[in-house]
């Protein structure tokens, strides 16, 4: 007799059963309910279905989808221009606008230009010849789109005192990557829109000069006019800020 | 029904012929096998209630096993026999079978238990286990707490005991 045979005639044993009566109710004395009862309702194959989501193993699947997705925008943001996970930093910067108001807009678009801006100044300074010509065109285009953003800050109510601080930082950078020897090109939409806030600011200093004001008004308007001439626009804005809640 | 119950339901189900067949053919005692199974679902029971995630029992099979085999091993110091002969039987024949064919299964039946019974606890257990739950050699290990070469060891000397006895019965 082979093994097969054997395995077989073992396997005739498996008639030996417990009496179905008696697996019912044992069954119903130990749990207290009816066999029938054990047959998942719909509902229960329902919430089962859903309970799968809640498996660890699955629950890592997105977690780790989370994790990488979080761990290439992180590295993203310390590359540059011709690097292979800078299309990811833009596409970050570009994905802000979404997120932020119309009115914050034009600050935003200053700030993605200073940060073009400031990525130009790193390559310039550390000789990225190649980087290079990316970088300026990276540039170029975020002053396109800040010039953009731009447009709607006419007046006084539009204008905040961040967009004068960005507007301040790019002047600063722009001399900086100047003095490296850089030539970034024509970027004249953006000094246009630039030299619209600089003349809100003064056209606001002219205005207030020809309204009547007390002695310390006067004393706050002068200073201003001090900060306008030496370049300083966020302090100047600050003190026709003042001057003109005052007014109203 | 709470959930508890639904899931140790499920887990019943799906081992209480099992662990009757086991019962039964180590007491061939219908009596003894049912009140074995319950009281080995009653300890399971108790534990699957009270089961913290330190202590989670991870593989029901081998457990609901080794309840089984410590309330076998009490059954007989008990009672100081080694095996009960019970005047019950459990018909094993399917009704529908015509009374040559009950006959010849019966005898082939009566035949493989006999000869079965005649192997020593740990081969008796680890044959039930191996050909006719299907576990594995090691989740039989496992139960046995025995490395797997000596479960081998065992169901291969048993399995020659049964070809001998059969053979031997045969002629």
């Amino acid at each position: 007799m082979n093994e097969r045979n054997l395995t077989k005639k073992i396997q005739l044993l498996k008639q030996i059963q417990p009496e179905k009566d008696w697996v019912s109710l044992n069954k119903r004395q130990l749990l207290g309910f009816e066999v029938s009862e054990v047959k998942a309702s719909f509902t229960d194959q329902i919430l089962e279905v859903f309970k799968i989501g809640f498996n660890y193993k699955l629950a890592l699947v997105p977690l780790a989808i989370i994790l990488s997705l979080g761990g290439t925008i992180g590295l993203s943001q310390a590359s540059l221009p011709g690097d292979f996970l800078y299309p990811v930093r833009k596409l970050v910067d570009k994905t802000g606008y979404l997120f932020v108001s119309k009115e914050d807009q034009p600050k935003l678009g200053l700030e993605v230009a200073n940060k073009r801006l400031e990525e130009l100044t790193v390559i310039a300074q550390n000789n990225q010849s190649k980087n290079l010509a990316p970088a300026i065109n990276e540039f170029k285009q975020s002053t396109i789109e800040a010039a953009d953003k731009l447009k709607p800050v006419n007046s006084l109510p539009e204008l905040t005192k961040e967009i004068i601080k960005e507007t301040e930082k790019f002047r600063e950078n722009k001399e900086k990557i100047e003095a490296l020897g850089v030539v970034v090109g024509d970027t004249e939409e953006l000094t246009q829109a630039l030299s619209r806030i600089v003349e809100i600011v003064e056209g606001q200093i002219n205005d207030l000069n020809d309204r009547s004001l007390t002695d310390d008004q006067k004393q706050v308007l002068e200073q201003a006019k001090q900060d306008f001439e030496a370049g300083n626009y966020e302090k100047a804005l600050e003190g026709i800020l003042i001057l003109s809640y005052n007014q109203e | 029904m709470d959930n508890l119950q639904k899931k140790f339901s499920k887990i019943y189900d799906q081992h209480v012929s099992r662990i009757y067949r086991f019962a039964y053919l180590r007491v061939n005692s219908k009596d003894i096998a049912q009140d074995i199974t319950s009281e080995t679902f009653i300890r399971a029971w108790d534990k699957f209630r009270a089961d913290n995630p330190k202590s989670k029992v991870k593989n029901w099979t081998g457990f609901l096993y080794q309840i089984a085999r410590n309330l076998l091993t009490d059954f007989y110091r008990e009672r100081g026999k080694v095996q009960i002969i019970s005047a019950s039987y459990t018909p094993l024949m399917d009704p529908s079978m015509g009374l040559e064919e009950k006959a010849f299964l019966s005898s082939e039946v009566e035949q493989i238990k006999s000869v079965l019974s005649q192997l020593g606890q740990e081969q008796q257990e680890v044959i039930i286990w191996r050909y006719l739950d299907g576990l594995s050699i090691r989740e039989i290990a496992s139960i046995l707490d025995k490395p797997e070469g000596t479960i081998r060891v065992i169901c291969h000397r048993a399995l020659e005991v049964l070809r001998k006895e059969l053979s031997s019965l045969r002629s």
